[in-house]
């Protein structure tokens, strides 16, 4: 019933689980490095209060909200059985 | 908190059983969000249902309801040897009246596939030579994302960045399909990542002013059979209300933050859907004080008249009243590759969604 796949990406509906490795200021805006099972992307932290360590819920580069590890955990896993992982999510880079 | 196995065979089929007990008449549910549209026909959820249950698939896809006037503007500004015209790659192939953007990319348009709408922002600063343009398409979800982006570009003072704005609100459709005549829609499965940012209140009251229940869920298969299973006990109870099984990501208030950054980025205003038509307060626009950084202003662009395919019934599957399988265009003159509509095109089109995993079926009969 289920199965795998590359292309179901879907970049202005999916939300991403990743975890914050650090936050800095970038031109004013407070910003962090997230791991998302290994591929490390910049996202905009303005609007939650999350720190190193801890876990976002990511949409389009911006975190949407700060969810438990465990969450993160369980749609992480989910989303990778998917083949909709950080790996399709987020290896577009602007050229 | 223990792991919920959120695609677990015997789960789901304890729920589909869970369901069939609870059904003793026929109800109409509609999901609103793409993506779940997507997920419910990939995973055969629909198919797991007893026949007294139909799944319609609603609106919820921001790349198929981006109206076509929108991304002719896209095509022009994009045409432009002045600009660099950012976009999510779904974009890319919806189809305008002529033409798409990758066409008008191989064409030697500067079209470029960005993740993040603040990745826009540092190519406006990478490049000052340049106009760049971001297509800011989406719903709830991804509004604060661009109202972040639009903010970086203030703070920064940057004179060469601005947005082609085609959001949608997912509320006023609702209301509007539930207006409409010959509307079957009985209850719904919210769209959980819009109420991630937006709470449920706006929810609560649909429900309330409607009188229908309405399942805020997510994307997996236990995820959207639970929505089935809230909506259906209500149903058979007579009750309206909201109710949140996907709790993990939706908190009742949403983000405060995020939603006070939208509401001082962008209006509410009447927006052209694609296939649907205009609806009233349906859409969100850059304020006043932020024009600078509206594409449409910034570009002469405005008035585009753009012609749909009449072989094309996106309409009517955006509306509930049709769905793909009814179709006879689906997989024959309308494909991924060469699609009539732009649920074709999507990913999250309902029509994507048929023709990827439901195709062979549609060819038998």
């Amino acid at each position: 019933m289920i199965e795998t796949g590359t292309d179901s990406r879907s970049t202005v509906c999916l939300s991403v689980p990743g975890q914050v490795i650090d936050v800095s200021d970038v031109s004013g805006i407070r910003m962090g490095r997230v791991d998302f099972g290994g591929i490390t992307r910049a996202v905009c932290l303005e609007h939650v209060d999350a720190i190193a360590g801890e876990w976002v819920l990511v949409h389009v580069g911006f975190a949407l909200k700060k969810i438990s590890s465990d969450e993160a955990g369980e749609l992480r896993r989910l989303f990778r059985e998917l083949g909709i992982d950080a790996e399709d999510e987020l290896t577009e880079e602007p050229s | 908190m223990t792991a919920v196995p959120l695609r677990d065979p015997a789960r789901i089929q304890a729920l589909a059983r869970a369901i069939e007990r609870e059904a003793t008449q026929p109800w109409t549910i509609m999901e609103v969000c793409g993506g779940q549209t997507h997920a419910i026909v990939r995973h055969g959820l629909d198919e797991m249902l007893p026949k007294t249950i139909e799944l319609l698939h609603g609106p919820g896809c921001p790349v198929c309801v981006t109206p076509i006037e929108q991304v002719d503007r896209a095509l022009a500004i994009a045409a432009r040897p002045d600009v660099i015209f950012c976009s999510f790659g779904d974009m890319l192939r919806v189809p305008g009246s002529r033409t798409d953007l990758l066409a008008t990319k191989a064409q030697g348009g500067d079209v470029r596939v960005v993740y993040a709408p603040l990745d826009a922002v540092t190519l406006a600063k990478r490049f000052p030579e340049k106009q760049v343009v971001f297509f800011a398409v989406g719903f709830e979800t991804t509004a604060p994302a661009h109202a972040m982006a639009v903010e970086a570009a203030r703070r920064a003072d940057l004179g060469n960045f601005s947005i082609l704005t085609s959001l949608v609100l997912v509320p006023p459709a609702i209301a509007s399909i539930l207006q409409s005549p010959g509307c079957r829609v009985r209850g719904f499965l919210g769209p959980g990542h819009v109420c991630t940012v937006m709470g449920t209140s706006q929810y609560e009251a649909l429900a309330n002013i409607f009188r229908v229940p309405i399942a805020i869920t997510g994307f997996e298969p236990v995820d959207l059979l639970s929505g089935v299973l809230s909506v259906v006990k209500m149903l058979e109870r007579g009750e309206v209300g909201v109710d949140v099984p996907y709790a993990r990501a939706v908190d009742p208030d949403g983000n405060r933050s995020a939603r006070e950054l939208v509401e001082r980025s962008f209006e509410v205003c009447d927006r052209q859907w694609r296939g649907i038509g205009s609806m009233p307060k349906s859409g969100l626009r850059l304020r006043p004080e932020l024009a600078r950084f509206d594409a449409e202003r910034k570009f002469d662009v405005a008035p585009i008249r753009a012609e749909e395919s009449t072989r094309c019934m996106a309409g009517q599957i955006l509306r509930g009243l049709k769905k793909p399988l009814d179709c006879p265009e689906l997989g024959r003159g309308c494909t991924p590759e060469n699609p009539l509509g732009a649920t074709m095109v999507s990913s999250e089109g309902a029509c994507a969604a048929y023709h990827r995993y439901r195709l062979t079926e549609a060819v038998a009969s």
